[in-house]
Protein backbone atom coordinates (compact mmCIF):
# COMPACT_ATOMS: atom_id res chain seq x y z
CA UNK A 1 0.00 0.00 0.00
CA UNK A 2 3.10 2.67 0.41
CA UNK A 3 2.66 4.72 -2.78
CA UNK A 4 4.39 5.15 -5.58
CA UNK A 5 4.47 9.37 -5.30
CA UNK A 6 4.48 12.11 -8.14
CA UNK A 7 6.30 14.79 -6.81
CA UNK A 8 3.54 17.24 -6.73
CA UNK A 9 1.98 14.79 -4.06
CA UNK A 10 4.95 14.38 -2.38
CA UNK A 11 5.44 18.16 -1.95
CA UNK A 12 2.49 18.96 -0.84
CA UNK A 13 2.40 16.12 1.92
CA UNK A 14 6.28 16.87 2.98
CA UNK A 15 4.88 20.71 3.80
CA UNK A 16 2.11 19.13 5.88
CA UNK A 17 5.06 16.80 7.81
CA UNK A 18 7.53 19.59 8.44
CA UNK A 19 4.90 21.62 9.63
CA UNK A 20 3.80 19.44 12.16
CA UNK A 21 7.41 17.80 12.86
CA UNK A 22 8.21 21.76 13.63
CA UNK A 23 5.11 21.96 15.70
CA UNK A 24 6.18 19.42 18.51
CA UNK A 25 9.17 21.74 19.15
CA UNK A 26 7.38 24.88 18.96
CA UNK A 27 9.80 26.11 16.83
CA UNK A 28 8.59 29.08 14.45
CA UNK A 29 8.52 28.40 10.79
CA UNK A 30 7.29 30.43 7.78
CA UNK A 31 6.92 28.01 4.89
CA UNK A 32 8.04 29.94 1.32
CA UNK A 33 8.05 29.61 -2.19
CA UNK A 34 6.50 26.40 -4.12
CA UNK A 35 2.89 25.23 -3.94
CA UNK A 36 2.58 27.57 -0.65
CA UNK A 37 3.25 31.05 -3.09
CA UNK A 38 1.10 29.24 -5.78
CA UNK A 39 -1.74 29.05 -3.03
CA UNK A 40 -1.57 32.73 -2.57
CA UNK A 41 -1.90 33.44 -5.98
CA UNK A 42 1.62 34.77 -6.24
CA UNK A 43 3.03 31.92 -8.63
CA UNK A 44 1.24 30.08 -11.35
CA UNK A 45 1.53 25.96 -11.04
CA UNK A 46 4.59 24.92 -11.36
CA UNK A 47 6.34 21.53 -9.88
CA UNK A 48 8.07 22.27 -7.26
CA UNK A 49 10.71 19.31 -5.99
CA UNK A 50 11.51 21.00 -2.32
CA UNK A 51 10.08 22.64 0.37
CA UNK A 52 11.44 25.65 1.78
CA UNK A 53 11.43 26.97 4.99
CA UNK A 54 12.62 29.84 6.98
CA UNK A 55 13.39 28.59 10.80
CA UNK A 56 13.21 31.29 13.37
CA UNK A 57 17.28 31.83 13.52
CA UNK A 58 17.03 31.55 17.51
CA UNK A 59 15.68 27.63 17.23
CA UNK A 60 17.53 27.09 13.70
CA UNK A 61 20.40 24.56 15.31
CA UNK A 62 17.43 22.70 18.03
CA UNK A 63 15.30 22.56 14.87
CA UNK A 64 18.32 21.03 12.75
CA UNK A 65 18.76 18.54 15.95
CA UNK A 66 15.07 17.79 15.75
CA UNK A 67 14.73 16.32 12.27
CA UNK A 68 18.45 14.70 12.74
CA UNK A 69 16.71 12.94 15.61
CA UNK A 70 13.79 11.66 13.72
CA UNK A 71 16.11 10.20 11.43
CA UNK A 72 15.95 12.85 8.47
CA UNK A 73 19.39 12.62 6.62
CA UNK A 74 21.15 15.78 5.35
CA UNK A 75 21.36 16.14 1.34
CA UNK A 76 25.05 17.43 1.45
CA UNK A 77 26.30 14.32 3.73
CA UNK A 78 25.94 13.90 7.28
CA UNK A 79 29.31 15.51 8.07
CA UNK A 80 28.29 18.55 6.57
CA UNK A 81 27.46 21.53 8.71
CA UNK A 82 25.90 23.93 6.05
CA UNK A 83 25.41 26.79 8.60
CA UNK A 84 29.40 26.39 9.66
CA UNK A 85 30.48 26.96 6.13
CA UNK A 86 28.20 30.25 5.67
CA UNK A 87 25.28 28.24 3.75
CA UNK A 88 21.92 30.47 4.40
CA UNK A 89 19.49 26.32 3.73
CA UNK A 90 20.48 23.35 5.17
CA UNK A 91 18.94 20.44 2.98
CA UNK A 92 17.54 17.43 4.18
CA UNK A 93 15.29 14.60 2.73
CA UNK A 94 13.21 12.22 4.46
CA UNK A 95 14.13 8.77 3.57
CA UNK A 96 12.05 7.27 0.90
CA UNK A 97 10.85 10.52 -0.16
CA UNK A 98 11.52 12.52 -3.51
CA UNK A 99 11.13 16.18 -2.26
CA UNK A 100 14.46 17.70 -0.22
CA UNK A 101 13.37 20.17 2.35
CA UNK A 102 15.49 22.96 2.87
CA UNK A 103 16.04 24.57 5.90
CA UNK A 104 16.85 28.67 5.62
CA UNK A 105 18.27 29.99 8.56
CA UNK A 106 18.28 33.57 6.86
CA UNK A 107 16.99 34.66 3.18
CA UNK A 108 20.09 35.99 0.90
CA UNK A 109 19.12 39.98 0.12
CA UNK A 110 17.17 40.17 3.22
CA UNK A 111 20.24 42.48 4.42
CA UNK A 112 18.68 43.47 8.16
CA UNK A 113 19.67 40.93 11.06
CA UNK A 114 18.14 37.48 10.23
CA UNK A 115 16.15 37.70 13.54
CA UNK A 116 14.71 41.04 13.23
CA UNK A 117 13.89 40.35 9.76
CA UNK A 118 12.06 37.37 11.20
CA UNK A 119 10.15 38.63 13.41
CA UNK A 120 9.08 41.33 10.77
CA UNK A 121 7.78 38.46 8.83
CA UNK A 122 6.46 36.35 11.64
CA UNK A 123 4.40 39.31 13.29
CA UNK A 124 2.11 39.60 9.47
CA UNK A 125 2.45 35.99 9.08
CA UNK A 126 -0.76 33.90 7.60
CA UNK A 127 -2.12 30.65 7.39
CA UNK A 128 -2.59 28.16 4.03
CA UNK A 129 -3.70 24.97 3.43
CA UNK A 130 -1.96 22.45 2.02
CA UNK A 131 -2.63 18.91 2.54
CA UNK A 132 -5.74 19.61 4.60
CA UNK A 133 -3.02 20.93 7.03
CA UNK A 134 -2.59 24.63 8.32
CA UNK A 135 0.97 25.53 6.94
CA UNK A 136 2.39 29.19 8.08
CA UNK A 137 3.35 31.56 5.86
CA UNK A 138 4.66 34.81 5.25
CA UNK A 139 1.96 38.09 4.26
CA UNK A 140 1.32 37.53 0.21
CA UNK A 141 3.09 41.13 0.23
CA UNK A 142 6.21 39.19 2.68
CA UNK A 143 6.34 36.47 0.20
CA UNK A 144 6.30 38.79 -2.89
CA UNK A 145 9.58 40.37 -1.51
CA UNK A 146 10.80 36.67 -0.64
CA UNK A 147 9.68 35.95 -4.05
CA UNK A 148 11.90 38.82 -5.70
CA UNK A 149 14.88 38.28 -3.96
CA UNK A 150 14.83 34.66 -5.03
CA UNK A 151 14.72 35.49 -8.48
CA UNK A 152 17.47 37.60 -8.44
CA UNK A 153 20.21 36.15 -6.42
CA UNK A 154 21.26 33.81 -9.00
CA UNK A 155 21.15 35.86 -12.61
CA UNK A 156 23.68 38.89 -13.32
CA UNK A 157 22.73 42.49 -12.83
CA UNK A 158 21.85 42.84 -17.05
CA UNK A 159 19.37 39.42 -16.88
CA UNK A 160 17.43 40.80 -14.37
CA UNK A 161 14.77 41.13 -17.37
CA UNK A 162 14.20 37.54 -16.97
CA UNK A 163 13.05 37.53 -14.09
CA UNK A 164 10.39 40.19 -14.36
CA UNK A 165 7.46 37.94 -16.17
CA UNK A 166 7.07 35.89 -13.14
CA UNK A 167 7.14 38.84 -10.89
CA UNK A 168 4.98 41.18 -12.52
CA UNK A 169 2.61 38.22 -12.28
CA UNK A 170 2.61 38.26 -8.33
CA UNK A 171 3.03 41.57 -8.28
CA UNK A 172 -0.47 41.82 -10.11
CA UNK A 173 -1.89 39.36 -7.62
CA UNK A 174 -1.32 42.43 -4.76
CA UNK A 175 -3.92 45.27 -4.10
CA UNK A 176 -3.02 48.47 -3.71
CA UNK A 177 -2.23 48.37 0.22
CA UNK A 178 -0.56 45.35 -0.41
CA UNK A 179 1.84 46.75 -3.15
CA UNK A 180 2.72 49.44 -0.42
CA UNK A 181 3.21 46.71 2.36
CA UNK A 182 6.29 45.24 0.08
CA UNK A 183 7.82 48.56 -0.08
CA UNK A 184 7.46 48.78 3.61
CA UNK A 185 8.51 45.05 4.18
CA UNK A 186 11.50 45.62 1.89
CA UNK A 187 12.96 48.78 3.88
CA UNK A 188 12.68 46.89 7.25
CA UNK A 189 14.07 43.55 6.14
CA UNK A 190 16.95 45.04 4.23
CA UNK A 191 15.83 44.17 1.02
CA UNK A 192 14.62 47.34 -0.37
CA UNK A 193 18.19 48.35 -2.34
CA UNK A 194 18.40 44.71 -3.81
CA UNK A 195 15.32 45.10 -4.87
CA UNK A 196 15.02 49.05 -5.52
CA UNK A 197 15.31 48.26 -9.68
CA UNK A 198 12.66 46.16 -9.41
CA UNK A 199 10.44 47.58 -7.50
CA UNK A 200 10.78 51.01 -9.74
CA UNK A 201 10.06 48.91 -12.83
CA UNK A 202 7.17 47.36 -11.34
CA UNK A 203 5.77 51.00 -11.04
CA UNK A 204 6.20 51.02 -6.92
CA UNK A 205 7.72 54.34 -5.47
CA UNK A 206 10.69 52.73 -3.09
CA UNK A 207 11.61 56.21 -1.37
CA UNK A 208 14.98 57.21 0.10
CA UNK A 209 18.08 55.12 0.01
CA UNK A 210 18.71 52.63 2.44
CA UNK A 211 22.33 53.06 3.58
CA UNK A 212 22.35 50.88 6.70
CA UNK A 213 23.66 47.54 5.51
CA UNK A 214 26.50 48.38 2.67
CA UNK A 215 28.50 45.60 3.35
CA UNK A 216 26.32 43.01 3.28
CA UNK A 217 25.08 44.84 -0.02
CA UNK A 218 28.03 44.89 -1.49
CA UNK A 219 28.38 41.00 -1.03
CA UNK A 220 24.63 40.94 -2.29
CA UNK A 221 25.95 42.85 -5.33
CA UNK A 222 29.24 41.10 -5.87
CA UNK A 223 27.74 37.78 -5.89
CA UNK A 224 25.50 38.53 -8.67
CA UNK A 225 28.35 39.91 -10.53
CA UNK A 226 29.93 36.53 -10.14
CA UNK A 227 27.02 34.36 -10.67
CA UNK A 228 28.23 30.80 -10.69
CA UNK A 229 31.74 31.81 -9.43
CA UNK A 230 32.02 29.28 -6.78
CA UNK A 231 35.07 31.47 -5.86
CA UNK A 232 33.23 34.21 -5.16
CA UNK A 233 30.85 32.33 -2.87
CA UNK A 234 33.08 30.92 -1.11
CA UNK A 235 35.19 34.20 -0.57
CA UNK A 236 32.03 35.65 0.74
CA UNK A 237 31.58 33.18 3.32
CA UNK A 238 35.15 33.65 4.15
CA UNK A 239 34.28 37.33 4.94
CA UNK A 240 31.35 36.43 6.64
CA UNK A 241 32.71 33.59 9.08
CA UNK A 242 34.17 33.65 12.68
CA UNK A 243 37.55 32.67 12.58
CA UNK A 244 36.87 29.76 14.64
CA UNK A 245 34.51 28.32 11.47
CA UNK A 246 36.93 29.29 8.77
CA UNK A 247 39.08 26.02 8.72
CA UNK A 248 35.92 23.82 7.92
CA UNK A 249 35.37 26.25 5.58
CA UNK A 250 38.91 26.03 3.85
CA UNK A 251 38.35 22.16 4.01
CA UNK A 252 35.18 22.22 2.62
CA UNK A 253 36.12 24.39 -0.32
CA UNK A 254 39.34 22.38 -1.51
CA UNK A 255 38.58 19.14 -0.25
CA UNK A 256 35.08 18.20 0.51
CA UNK A 257 34.01 16.37 -2.20
CA UNK A 258 30.19 16.15 -1.22
CA UNK A 259 30.41 19.85 -1.75
CA UNK A 260 31.27 19.74 -5.66
CA UNK A 261 27.94 20.29 -7.71
CA UNK A 262 28.99 18.19 -10.72
CA UNK A 263 27.87 14.94 -9.15
CA UNK A 264 24.81 15.22 -6.03
CA UNK A 265 26.46 14.08 -2.82
CA UNK A 266 25.10 10.33 -3.54
CA UNK A 267 26.87 9.87 -6.25
CA UNK A 268 29.87 11.20 -4.86
CA UNK A 269 29.01 8.62 -2.23
CA UNK A 270 28.98 5.67 -4.36
CA UNK A 271 31.94 6.93 -6.66
CA UNK A 272 34.86 4.94 -6.89
CA UNK A 273 38.13 6.19 -5.01
CA UNK A 274 40.21 7.17 -8.39
CA UNK A 275 37.11 9.06 -9.20
CA UNK A 276 36.71 11.12 -5.96
CA UNK A 277 40.72 11.69 -5.68
CA UNK A 278 40.62 13.39 -9.30
CA UNK A 279 37.06 15.31 -8.29
CA UNK A 280 39.36 16.53 -5.62
CA UNK A 281 41.69 17.16 -7.63
CA UNK A 282 39.67 19.37 -10.00
CA UNK A 283 38.57 20.87 -7.16
CA UNK A 284 41.29 21.88 -5.65
CA UNK A 285 42.84 23.33 -8.47
CA UNK A 286 39.38 25.05 -9.67
CA UNK A 287 39.40 26.77 -6.19
CA UNK A 288 42.87 27.93 -6.41
CA UNK A 289 42.99 29.24 -9.52
CA UNK A 290 39.74 31.18 -8.44
CA UNK A 291 41.16 32.70 -5.46
CA UNK A 292 42.85 35.89 -7.15
CA UNK A 293 39.70 36.56 -9.31
CA UNK A 294 37.51 36.35 -6.22
CA UNK A 295 40.00 38.87 -4.57
CA UNK A 296 40.95 41.13 -7.35
CA UNK A 297 36.40 41.51 -8.05
CA UNK A 298 36.46 42.16 -4.39
CA UNK A 299 39.02 45.19 -4.62
CA UNK A 300 37.62 47.17 -8.10
CA UNK A 301 34.22 46.93 -6.09
CA UNK A 302 35.61 48.67 -3.27
CA UNK A 303 37.48 50.84 -5.45
CA UNK B 1 -19.92 3.51 19.94
CA UNK B 2 -19.18 0.60 17.96
CA UNK B 3 -22.47 1.40 16.05
CA UNK B 4 -21.27 4.97 15.49
CA UNK B 5 -17.88 3.40 14.18
CA UNK B 6 -19.53 1.44 12.01
CA UNK B 7 -22.57 3.77 10.29
CA UNK B 8 -20.88 7.11 10.07
CA UNK B 9 -20.49 9.66 9.98
CA UNK B 10 -16.55 9.64 10.38
CA UNK B 11 -14.02 12.15 9.72
CA UNK B 12 -10.26 12.24 8.79
CA UNK B 13 -8.00 12.16 11.77
CA UNK B 14 -6.39 15.23 12.24
CA UNK B 15 -3.05 13.77 12.47
CA UNK B 16 -3.73 12.53 8.64
CA UNK B 17 -2.59 14.83 5.69
CA UNK B 18 -4.23 14.03 2.71
CA UNK B 19 -4.26 14.72 -1.40
CA UNK B 20 -6.30 14.01 -4.04
CA UNK B 21 -4.74 14.06 -7.66
CA UNK B 22 -7.24 12.59 -10.33
CA UNK B 23 -8.70 8.98 -8.98
CA UNK B 24 -6.12 9.15 -6.23
CA UNK B 25 -6.02 9.58 -2.73
CA UNK B 26 -2.03 9.83 -1.61
CA UNK B 27 -1.96 10.40 2.67
CA UNK B 28 0.56 10.10 5.39
CA UNK B 29 0.01 10.13 9.16
CA UNK B 30 2.23 12.68 10.95
CA UNK B 31 3.59 11.64 14.17
CA UNK B 32 7.44 11.48 15.41
CA UNK B 33 9.44 10.65 13.74
CA UNK B 34 7.76 11.63 10.77
CA UNK B 35 9.56 9.21 8.40
CA UNK B 36 6.40 7.02 7.41
CA UNK B 37 5.96 7.10 3.97
CA UNK B 38 2.32 7.79 2.52
CA UNK B 39 -0.38 5.26 1.59
CA UNK B 40 -2.14 5.39 -1.68
CA UNK B 41 -5.64 4.57 -2.28
CA UNK B 42 -6.93 3.91 -5.57
CA UNK B 43 -10.07 4.35 -6.91
CA UNK B 44 -12.66 2.93 -4.74
CA UNK B 45 -10.59 3.90 -2.05
CA UNK B 46 -10.05 7.15 -3.58
CA UNK B 47 -14.07 7.53 -3.40
CA UNK B 48 -14.93 6.20 -0.18
CA UNK B 49 -11.92 8.52 1.34
CA UNK B 50 -13.21 11.45 -0.09
CA UNK B 51 -16.77 9.97 0.47
CA UNK B 52 -16.00 9.73 4.14
CA UNK B 53 -14.12 13.41 4.45
CA UNK B 54 -17.47 15.08 3.28
CA UNK B 55 -19.80 13.04 6.49
CA UNK B 56 -20.82 10.75 4.27
CA UNK B 57 -22.76 8.09 6.20
CA UNK B 58 -22.20 4.32 5.18
CA UNK B 59 -25.89 3.81 3.67
CA UNK B 60 -25.10 7.46 1.73
CA UNK B 61 -21.52 5.85 0.66
CA UNK B 62 -23.33 2.40 -0.56
CA UNK B 63 -25.58 4.70 -3.32
CA UNK B 64 -22.13 5.88 -4.73
CA UNK B 65 -21.59 2.34 -6.16
CA UNK B 66 -23.70 0.03 -8.38
CA UNK B 67 -24.06 -3.81 -7.61
CA UNK B 68 -25.52 -5.79 -5.13
CA UNK B 69 -26.00 -3.31 -1.86
CA UNK B 70 -25.51 -6.00 0.72
CA UNK B 71 -22.27 -6.46 -1.09
CA UNK B 72 -21.53 -3.26 -1.42
CA UNK B 73 -21.80 -2.60 2.40
CA UNK B 74 -19.68 -5.60 3.08
CA UNK B 75 -16.90 -4.10 1.14
CA UNK B 76 -17.21 -0.35 2.66
CA UNK B 77 -17.76 -1.65 6.34
CA UNK B 78 -14.04 -3.82 5.50
CA UNK B 79 -12.48 -0.52 4.04
CA UNK B 80 -13.58 1.42 6.90
CA UNK B 81 -12.90 -1.12 9.48
CA UNK B 82 -9.12 -0.90 8.14
CA UNK B 83 -8.86 2.69 7.87
CA UNK B 84 -10.32 2.91 11.47
CA UNK B 85 -7.81 0.64 12.83
CA UNK B 86 -4.97 2.46 11.79
CA UNK B 87 -6.44 5.34 13.28
CA UNK B 88 -6.56 6.93 10.00
CA UNK B 89 -10.43 8.15 10.54
CA UNK B 90 -12.71 8.34 13.78
CA UNK B 91 -16.18 8.75 14.69
CA UNK B 92 -17.91 12.02 13.94
CA UNK B 93 -19.10 12.38 17.11
CA UNK B 94 -16.65 10.46 19.25
CA UNK B 95 -15.95 14.03 20.82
Amino acid sequence: MTAELTLAEATHLAHAVAARAMATEDIRVLFVKGPVAVSQGLRTGGLSSDVDILCDPARVRDAIDLVHEYGWTRYSGEQTDAMAIGMHATAFTIPGWPPTIDLHANFPGMLADPQSAFERLWAAHRIVRLAHHNIPAPAPADHFVILALHALRTLAPGEQTVAMAPLKTAWASLDPRERQDVVTTARETGALEPLREVLIELGAEPGPADDRFSTALAQWRRSREHVGDSAVVWLTRWEQARWRERPELVWRAFWDISMDNSRSPQEWELATRRARALGRLRRARRGLAGVPRAINGRREKRS
Amino acid sequence: METIGRTGPWVIDESVAWVHHDDRVVLVKLAPPFTALPLRLDATGAILWSAIAQGETLEELVTYFEGDPDEVRRGIIDFVTNVLAQGLIGPADRS
